[in-house]
């Protein structure tokens, strides 16, 4: 155990404040200097099932979440149950007596028990069950000597809206906590301390789905249009609470069907646009998403996958998506599709593609999943001031009129065949070059055509948007020595547990690094072909059965990658299955 | 404006001859102009069937969705820009068959808007088969034993779901539903106007002169009061010998949008995008 490094766990059942108790943990921390990451684990229930947040804590960089915790909060019995195998020897498990008859020691000796007494002290101190939570993180601070006060802070800001009196209740709750802890005698025994990092940062806590709305609000959005799925609602719900003080619509629908064909008529009529869902509702927005690409409407829409097929696993993450958001909708149609790696990309490229929407006129898809979604990391405070926003060929009526002069057009020619594909538009209201805007096939006036011709000068000119796009976009991300032996190539949210084994396989002097893309559509091809002639051996690692990043990298490279760690049981990679993979693999090739 | 301002001039109309839907396009047309707006802040919005060619047939911005589907980017567009005159079209399989979810939250939500059914019982560009509103008993491509469901009484359904006009009109009153056009623009929220539309083609049955025979206007009877939700009720069951054409229910409630306090300093689309989340960014730090 290294001071100042604290995995940490907490279990129980839905309803008692399993993932509030997280964010109020990390919150201390994070104010205290430290970096901080947190992951929630919870069935589809309301109540009950067994629910697990956890959290890694440490004064240098984290990016994941580990299989291996110093310290489990076990808030009942199944918690023991399930997760004592991941305490570390030495670590320590803080659990109430009154959920055992004997003492639970012989389940682990190798492991610190402390007792404390949190039933208890809830009763006697006029609390409510659910107050437990705010027990076990006091005395979790009290166990590793942190600043009670660094706590009391995040108590105040968390309960901020809830008034004086519950902050109190749950500061003398938790102070009780902390002190029960500290003068246990068996905490004396534990060796891992925290203290706060000399020169605090200011760093914002948040996981991707709330980075993603903050992106979208900097970009200027104007309507949202959504109907709630699991894992992806919390954007929505967002954009309802701050709908009125942005100046934004939030719409919610009666369906995906609704809300997708919503957002292409927000777009038409000139608004940025948003829908925000996963992989079931995604499906029900297909059609749409297509009319979108015939259309030529800049939308942008979050698929925060979970593994499937149909209701799948609602609550866990996936990356079994990627091709079929990549080939959705009938026919063939132009769109970008891209997948953060962190926070800080779900952020500034959701601020970013909205541009690439409005300048290329067709739809985006940003590839979530629920890990990167909800899980909590600390990151820079985001700068606002490197967002612009640029809505492309929009023209405003005074230069419409004088375009449809200079051209001679009668008509408005919307969808003008281009060099770039990019035919530059007009909304209603304008006067004198009201358009049709077809779900059909048309000509470049919007006209309804079926002449071969036509037909074929639109659809090209379509797809030739796809070329300036490619130019528009980055290829894929190194991290680590440009040496390494061993190369793990991934894409999207699993660059978090590539890069904390990247970081502990270098602490067992073992060299690794890391080829991540973000953009994934239009594939960066050449881009993709002059990295991986620098490999030496490469383990691809995606979150599906059926490799579909290395599919679509063998169509458009020729090359096949020949190790896959592949996973599809609704859990996010954790460093640990790359770190065992990794040493499986050279030891073979040994 | 005259009704001849808002004709496209370019291209031929392909419709079949005789159908119902060139007196809906020419009752637009006269209401656009008598009530004079401008073609550019028309949006017509249709899904896909006979009724969706419509926008193409006037010089307004149009929006062909896709079947089903006119009436969500319709409220998009409705929202995102107040200002403009939203007017929908759809058909019976349309609008009453696979997007009757979006019918009737429409109705509920109460936006500024008129929602013209080409109501010709009947699916006429697929050729032929049963829709929504085919009478028990016809005979069409996909039953050609008779239909056995019974049909939906769009107007009852609007009525339980919160509309506050419906209408019906009759194709083949020109006049008549240039009115109802008129006023379905001019009422303040989701308007549903249901029009007898006769398929020349595929609907032996309910023919125009099916509908002349049968139809008479209820403004012309004094004791009938389309405030009157229980009279509305009564009368939208009427069918058969006599079946009333008309405004049957109408009534005042605040539109969706004007509940929303980000529209009270004007459109949406024309507000700057430009914001700062500074405080927002606050909370989560």
């Amino acid at each position: 155990m290294k001071p100042n490094h604290l995995r940490w766990k907490i279990g129980g059942q839905a309803g008692y404040g399993i993932m509030s108790i997280g964010q109020t943990i990390s919150r201390a921390f994070s104010r205290g200097g430290f970096f901080v990451v947190g992951y929630p684990e919870y069935p589809s229930l309301i109540r009950g099932g067994h629910n697990t947040t956890a959290v890694r804590i440490s004064e240098d960089p984290v990016f994941s979440v580990d299989h291996k915790v110093e310290v489990l909060v076990a808030l009942n019995k199944e918690t023991v149950e399930v997760d004592l195998p991941e305490v570390i020897p030495g670590g320590a498990v803080i659990y109430d007596p009154s959920d055992y008859t004997e003492d639970p020691i012989k389940l682990r000796s190798d492991v610190l028990w402390v007792a404390i007494p949190m039933t208890q002290i809830v009763k006697e101190h006029t609390g409510e069950r659910v107050m437990r939570n705010m027990i076990a993180t006091g005395a979790t601070m009290g166990l590793v000597h942190y600043p009670f006060e660094r706590l009391e802070t995040a108590i105040r800001e968390g309960f901020a809206k809830k008034g004086e009196e519950v902050i109190a209740k749950n500061v003398e709750i938790a102070r009780i906590g902390y002190e029960t802890a500290k003068e246990s005698a068996i905490a004396g025994k534990f060796p891992l301390t925290m203290t706060p990092v000399e020169k605090p940062r200011s760093h914002l806590f948040l996981g991707g789905n709330s980075a993603i709305a903050l992106g979208a609000l900097s970009a200027g959005v104007q309507f949202v249009a959504g109907y709630p799925m699991t894992p992806s609602s919390s954007i929505l719900m967002d954009m309802a609470k701050v709908e009125q003080r942005y100046g934004v619509i939030f719409k919610q629908t009666e369906d995906e069907l609704a809300a997708m064909n919503m957002i292409c008529g927000a777009a038409f009529a000139g608004a940025r646009a948003l829908t925000a869902t996963s992989g079931g509702g995604f499906s029900l927005m297909v059609e749409a998403l297509g009319m979108a690409g015939i259309m030529e409407l800049p939308v942008v829409v979050v698929e925060g996958q979970r593994p499937g097929p149909s209701t799948g696993l609602p609550t866990w993450t996936s990356q079994g998506d990627l091709l079929f958001v990549i080939s959705a909708s009938q026919g063939e149609s132009p769109r970008l599709v891209l997948a953060p790696g962190d926070v800080n990309e779900c952020y500034y490229e959701t601020a970013k593609v909205f541009n690439l929407a409005d300048k290329y006129q067709l739809p985006v898809i940003l590839l979530m999943d629920k890990h990167i979604g909800e899980t909590y990391v600390s990151v820079e405070p985001f700068d606002q001031n490197k967002v612009q926003i640029e809505r492309g060929q929009l023209l405003s009526p005074e230069q419409a009129s004088k375009m449809m002069q200079d051209k001679g057009w009668t008509q408005f020619k919307r969808h003008e065949v281009t060099d770039s594909g990019v035919s530059p538009r007009v909304i209603p209201g304008t006067p004198g070059s009201p358009y049709i805007c077809s779900s059909y096939e048309h000509d470049e006036t919007g006209w309804t055509t079926e002449e071969s011709d036509k037909v074929k000068a639109q659809y090209d000119k379509r797809m030739r948007k796809l070329e300036g796009l490619l130019h528009d976009i980055p290829g894929p991300t190194w991290f680590g020595p440009e040496d390494a032996p061993l190369t793990v190539v991934c894409w999207g949210s699993t660059r978090t547990a590539a890069l904390q084994a990247m970081e502990d396989l270098a602490a067992d002097g073992i060299m690794l690094n890391v080829l991540h893309f973000t953009y994934l559509f239009p594939f960066k091809a050449a881009e993709t072909i002059t990295a991986l002639q620098k490999t030496q051996q490469v383990l691809n690692v995606e979150g599906n059965a059926t490799a579909q990043f290395a599919q679509l990298v063998r169509t458009h490279t020729g090359i096949e990658f020949e190790q896959h760690l592949l996973k599809y049981d609704g859990r996010p990679f954790f460093p640990e299955d790359i770190v065992n993979k990794v040493k499986d693999l050279l030891i073979k090739s040994k | 404006m005259k009704p001849l301002d808002y004709n496209q001039s370019e291209h031929e109309i392909q419709w079949c001859p005789g159908c119902g839907d060139f007196g809906i396009l020419l009752a637009a047309k006269n209401a656009y102009a008598n009530l004079g707006l401008k073609p550019e802040n028309i949006v017509m919005v249709s899904g896909i069937g006979c009724s969706g060619k419509i926008p193409h047939y006037v010089k307004t911005y149009g929006f062909e969705g896709l079947h089903g589907r006119a009436l969500p980017p319709a409220q998009a567009i409705k929202l995102v820009n107040n200002e403009l005159e939203v007017v929908v079209f759809a058909g019976d399989g349309d609008g009453y068959g696979i997007g009757m979810g979006h019918f009737i939250h429409s109705m509920r939500r109460n936006m500024d808007m008129l929602y013209v059914v080409h109501n010709n019982q009947v699916y006429g560009l697929t050729k032929g088969q049963a829709s929504p509103t085919t009478e028990v008993g016809a005979k069409t491509s996909s039953t050609p034993k008779g239909v056995i469901e019974a049909p939906i009484n769009p107007l009852l359904l609007a009525l339980s779901s919160n509309a506050t006009w419906i209408g019906r009109g009759f194709a083949g009153d020109i006049k008549h539903l240039t009115s109802l056009i008129e006023q379905g623009i001019a009422h303040k929220g989701f308007a549903l106007l249901d029009v007898f539309q006769p398929c020349v083609t595929y609907n032996k049955i309910n023919t125009f002169q099916f509908f002349q025979q049968r139809v008479y206007k209820l403004e012309e009877e004094k004791a009938y009061d389309p405030t009157n939700k229980l009279m509305a009720f009564e009368r939208m069951q009427e069918w058969g010998e006599k079946i009333p054409i008309g405004v049957l229910y109408k009534e005042d409630r605040p539109t969706y949008e004007d509940q929303l306090p980000q529209l009270a300093s004007g459109p949406l689309i024309k507000q700057n995008p430009k914001r700062d989340i500074s405080e927002l960014l606050k909370a989560f730090a």
